[in-house]
């Protein structure tokens, strides 16, 4: 272990983060099944929304590459906040949305919204997905959360969270499967979209959707950062620095079931991004929460979106499931992190 | 000041602290004493409002409110170990004192006062190490820096608060008197109550100006040291028969 704490400037890491994303996500409207010119993405641009009529290229690059490219951006950055938040509020560097049943529990609840949702009634159409969602992962976490709370330790044990958490996303994702199975609409058919999540199913109405969550989330959590940096300290001692910490826990438990799961109503359940983005992020300056805040974001947008362009392009023109990339780095990372903190259990 | 009031806590039909009704006094160190499971970090749980007497009451004397986030300007408290699950730097932690002070971001006096508070705990030197690598003793005295920024002196009248329970437990000799000393001179600059835990029957008694002696969840006794350290008192609570003398500068000691 490093015995001090890298002191990289706050504004370079933002920045190199930023230029990086911007290229990124360039790339990633550019690049794909075919190639789009820079000279058709500006024309597009320049004539969104007039009658001019577009070649095929250009509807592909504004009704499917830029939303998707924009809904990766908004879902990378929900994932790294709420592994960020969660980390922070279960004392816990291993905790992540996937693990703790918010994303299996989301799923669940959009899986039965589009078996069910005949039966729905439609009076907040367009918003009842993400409410199901929302309801499904709400469900799920705080069962994960009061199951794995152990009265005589400190911390929430790390052995507790993760049993608990491997019996609730089993539970859930067999719901999932068994949802699949007597589904009609071919998005709820397909298992692999729930289980290891795709954005192909982009459009502008999940990107205005996921980005209104991500951003009212995010900013509350920005709000709540030196609340959850005193929270480091343990509970009694973030209670003496005047924290209502009771309080704390529940409406961040909520910010954040509504962050991952109105995300994962659109995408699936994309694993590790929670739980990598964090880490990387303390490796470069420690775990100041208004620095984790303000960072993951930008970094957990950068690293989903690089992921989705290989998952479009190892393949192609076929494209892989964007879990399976995540999972491929994230379950290293997530195996040394368990070996590293051994002292946790 | 702070006075408690019938002060009863009880855990499953088991009384951990009995009917104690005492004041602790501003300008005064008062250092609660008891053999293991007397009740002493109990009675500091219930003065700092972590745990809600069963009976009885906590009243801190001139405070308009005690509201947590209004209390946490002038109180500050310090557990027995802190260990934390992620990296932080030193600097960080101490800046923590100042939370209650400021709403998002530090103020320009807020960072000028931990400095000053890293400087008295002699601390400066590793402000930028990770947390997690200290040794005990360091990881105590960031604790001791950030609990003081969070009552640093400010001018005003406002009677501060300190409690610590086994401030001392890894610290070396040098230390363990270095803090004693601080505390008396930082209680020189504002009006402070503090209230510790403490095992090490030598530095109650010298730095004590009330004692609080514990037995059973009651007090046993309490006042001066010279009146609650005695042999009488001592062999009753701690079950050991202390020899007294005094040294050449006519200090009281006592051994065991």
């Amino acid at each position: 272990m490093n015995l001090s704490i890298n002191q990289l400037n706050k504004a370079t890491i933002y920045s190199t983060l930023s230029v990086l994303l911007l290229i990124v996500a360039v790339l990633s409207v550019k690049w794909g099944a075919l190639e789009i010119s820079s000279k058709e993405i500006f024309h597009a641009l320049a004539n969104w929304n007039s009658s001019v009529q577009l070649s095929l290229n250009e509807r592909i690059f504004l009704e499917i590459r830029l939303p998707r490219a924009v809904l990766t951006i908004f879902t990378g950055a929900a994932l790294a906040l709420g592994g960020v938040m969660m980390q922070g509020l279960f004392l816990n560097p291993i905790v992540e949305p996937g693990l703790i049943g918010t994303s299996s529990g989301a799923a669940f609840g959009a899986a039965l919204y589009f078996t069910l949702g005949a039966f729905i009634p439609t009076f907040i159409e367009g918003w009842s997905l993400p409410i199901a969602a929302c309801i499904g992962g709400a469900f799920a976490t705080f069962l994960v959360y009061f199951l794995a709370q152990n009265k005589s330790k400190k911390h929430t044990s790390t052995l507790s969270i993760l049993l608990i958490g491997i019996a609730v996303n089993a539970l859930f994702l067999s719901g999932v499967g068994f949802l699949s199975y007597i589904a009609r609409d071919p998005q709820a058919r397909s298992i692999t979209f729930w289980n290891l999540g795709t954005l192909s199913g982009a459009n502008w109405h999940s990107v205005i959707i996921v980005a209104v969550s991500t951003i009212s989330c995010g900013w509350i959590g920005l709000y709540f950062s030196k609340q959850l940096n005193a929270l480091l300290l343990g509970e009694t001692e973030a209670s003496n620095l005047g924290v209502n910490v009771k309080q704390l826990k529940i409406k961040l438990l909520v910010v954040n079931v509504i962050l991952i799961a109105v995300a994962t109503a659109f995408t699936g359940v994309i694993a590790f991004v929670g739980l990598v983005v964090p880490h990387l992020l303390r490796i470069l300056k420690g775990s100041d929460n208004r620095y984790l805040i303000i960072g993951s974001a930008l970094m957990g947008a950068l690293l989903l979106s690089l992921a989705d362009l290989l998952a479009r392009l190892l393949l192609a023109p076929a494209e892989l499931p964007i879990g399976i990339v995540t999972t491929i780095v994230g379950a290293p990372i997530f195996i040394y992190l368990l070996r590293k903190n051994e002292y946790l259990f | 000041m702070i006075a408690t009031q019938n002060l009863t806590y009880e855990v499953n039909g088991k009384v951990l602290i009995e009917d104690i009704s005492t004041v602790f006094n501003v300008n005064e160190i008062n250092l609660i004493i008891g053999a293991n499971g007397a009740g002493k970090s109990t009675l500091i749980n219930l003065l700092c409002n972590q745990i809600n007497p069963t009976k009885g009451s906590v009243i801190y004397e001139g405070l308009k409110t005690q509201l947590p986030s209004e209390l946490s300007k002038v109180r500050a408290v310090l557990s027995q170990h802190i260990d934390m699950a992620f990296p932080l730097t030193v600097h960080e932690i101490v800046l923590m004192g100042r939370y209650p002070h400021f709403s998002h971001q530090p103020t320009e006096k807020d960072h000028q006062i931990v400095k000053e508070a890293m400087d008295l705990f002699q601390i400066n030197a590793f402000s930028n190490r990770n947390y997690q690598t200290l040794s005990g003793g360091e990881k105590q005295r960031v604790h001791f820096a950030r609990v003081m920024a969070q009552i640093w002196p400010d001018g005003k009248e406002q009677t501060k608060y300190l409690l610590l329970d086994e401030p001392l437990t890894y610290l070396d000799v040098y230390y363990q008197f270095d803090f004693m000393n601080k505390i008396k001179a930082i209680m020189q600059l504002q009006p402070m109550v503090v209230i510790g835990v403490l095992h090490d029957l030598n530095l109650a008694s010298q730095y004590a100006n009330q004692v609080l002696l514990l037995e059973n969840g009651k007090v046993f006794q309490s006042g001066v040291p010279e009146k609650v350290l005695t042999k009488e008192t001592i062999s009753k609570v701690f079950d050991l028969e202390p020899t007294f003398f005094t040294d050449s500068n006519g200090k009281r000691h006592l051994s065991f």
